[in-house]
């Protein structure tokens, strides 16, 4: 007898997925940067950073064990040491490039279901990790509470891997599985959009 | 339904509103003002925790470690703001065991009793350093020291307990990504805090 439909995750993500939406505007921070909303606000304003995330909770979810715990839990320390270096000040090039190829690149793992090596999962999500972590970085330093803003944005940046979590969970359901590969397919072309825009 | 219990306390901490600012609260004063004041410092707020989380690893003989540490720490650091040399900045000793705590909660690691009794002591040092009292009677420092000693006793105390509570499962999983938030949090403000000794 087939398992029903999981309703309950599905109603949970798409909650949570509309309690982090933010109004379609540019990703900018305009005048002085405030405290934790406004970190938190950060990543959840830039489509490039919540389709990306978005794409390391679904791809955990393909992988399983243990990378649908390890992904969110090693990203958020990969994603600081990219901030540090955004805060310090060291040079880093193409950085909006390579968030965006994140969401083309991880879509694709989505899309295509790709199945690698939990290491080298963790090197790949680590890798853009660094890229999206050195954006935030560097609006730390105009934060007037920098803990707060530190502390909001990975904390926004965590709820968009476990909405990504929670919305893959679908895909032990064969019906489930073609609309988070569809999910990862329409990251992918998003990603290409910020790519070449 | 402990696991229940569990999840839905960890949903509630994690769902907290946020600390925006280091002040004291307005209308509350003497021993209860002292006992929320280190609710308003995130920095600390997030070392406890990171540290409740950790010693909680190693169940109770962790979390007495912990306790232990953070009172002898606390008492060390509020006799140094009452008669010792000022230390500068101290307040980014939270910080770095916030990290060093919040790093070794997230991969697991169990601590040895010893490790936990001293990052307690080097955040409750930390914390006694800066509990200036709000007066200068024997009463107002009494309170500003019971206060502030009671506040993060609490504030360790509830984490620890759930993460000793906690052993596998989702909800250690949660526990583990709120670390590794933490830490990550606390590399970058610290990497902030480095900025002027880099630049000049």
């Amino acid at each position: 007898m087939p398992r029903p439909f999981p309703w309950r995750p599905l109603a949970g993500a798409v909650l949570v997925l509309a309690l982090a939406a933010a109004p379609a505007e540019a990703h900018s921070i305009k005048g002085a940067v405030f405290g934790f909303v406004t970190g938190f606000m950060h990543p959840l304003t830039g489509p490039d950073h919540v389709v990306a995330m978005v794409a390391v909770g679904l791809w955990g979810t393909f992988l399983g064990a243990p990378a649908i715990w390890l992904l969110p839990i090693v990203f958020p320390l990969i994603m600081a040491l990219g901030g540090a270096a955004g805060v310090i000040g060291l040079p880093l090039s193409h950085v909006e490039t390579g968030i965006a190829l994140s969401a083309v690149v991880l879509g694709l793992m989505v899309a295509l279901a790709v199945r690698v090596p939990v290491w080298l999962a963790v090197v790949m999500v680590g890798f853009f990790a660094i890229f999206h972590g050195y954006a935030h970085g560097r609006e730390l330093p105009l934060a007037v509470g920098p803990m707060e803003f530190a502390l909001g944005f990975v904390i926004a940046t965590g709820c968009l891997h476990l909405a990504g979590i929670a919305l893959g969970l679908m895909a032990r359901w064969k019906v489930g599985e073609y609309v988070v590969r569809a999910g990862g397919a329409a990251i992918t072309l998003a990603g290409l959009w910020f790519l070449f825009t | 339904m402990k696991r229940r219990l569990a999840i839905a306390i960890a949903a509630a901490a994690l769902a907290a509103p946020p600390v925006l600012a280091h002040q004291v609260m307005p209308g509350v004063t003497g021993l209860p003002g002292a006992a929320l004041h280190t609710l308003t410092a995130a920095d600390q707020v997030m070392a406890l925790v990171a540290v409740g989380l950790l010693a909680g690893l190693n169940r109770w003989r962790g979390l007495g470690a912990a306790m232990a540490g953070l009172v002898v720490g606390f008492a060390a650091g509020f006799a140094d703001l009452l008669y010792g040399p000022t230390i500068p900045q101290a307040w980014l000793g939270a910080l770095v065991v916030a990290l060093v705590a919040a790093l070794a909660s997230a991969f697991n690691l169990k601590p040895y009793p010893a490790v936990a009794f001293a990052f307690a002591a080097v955040i409750g040092a930390v914390i006694g350093i800066g509990a200036q009292p709000s007066g200068e009677t024997w009463a107002d420092i009494a309170n500003t020291g019971a206060g502030t000693l009671l506040g993060i006793v609490i504030i360790e105390v509830v984490p620890g307990v759930i993460s000793a509570l906690i052993r596998a499962g989702w909800p250690r999983v949660l526990i583990r990504v709120a670390a590794s938030w933490i830490a990550a949090s606390a590399l970058m403000v610290l990497a902030f805090a480095l900025v002027p000794l880099l630049h000049g």
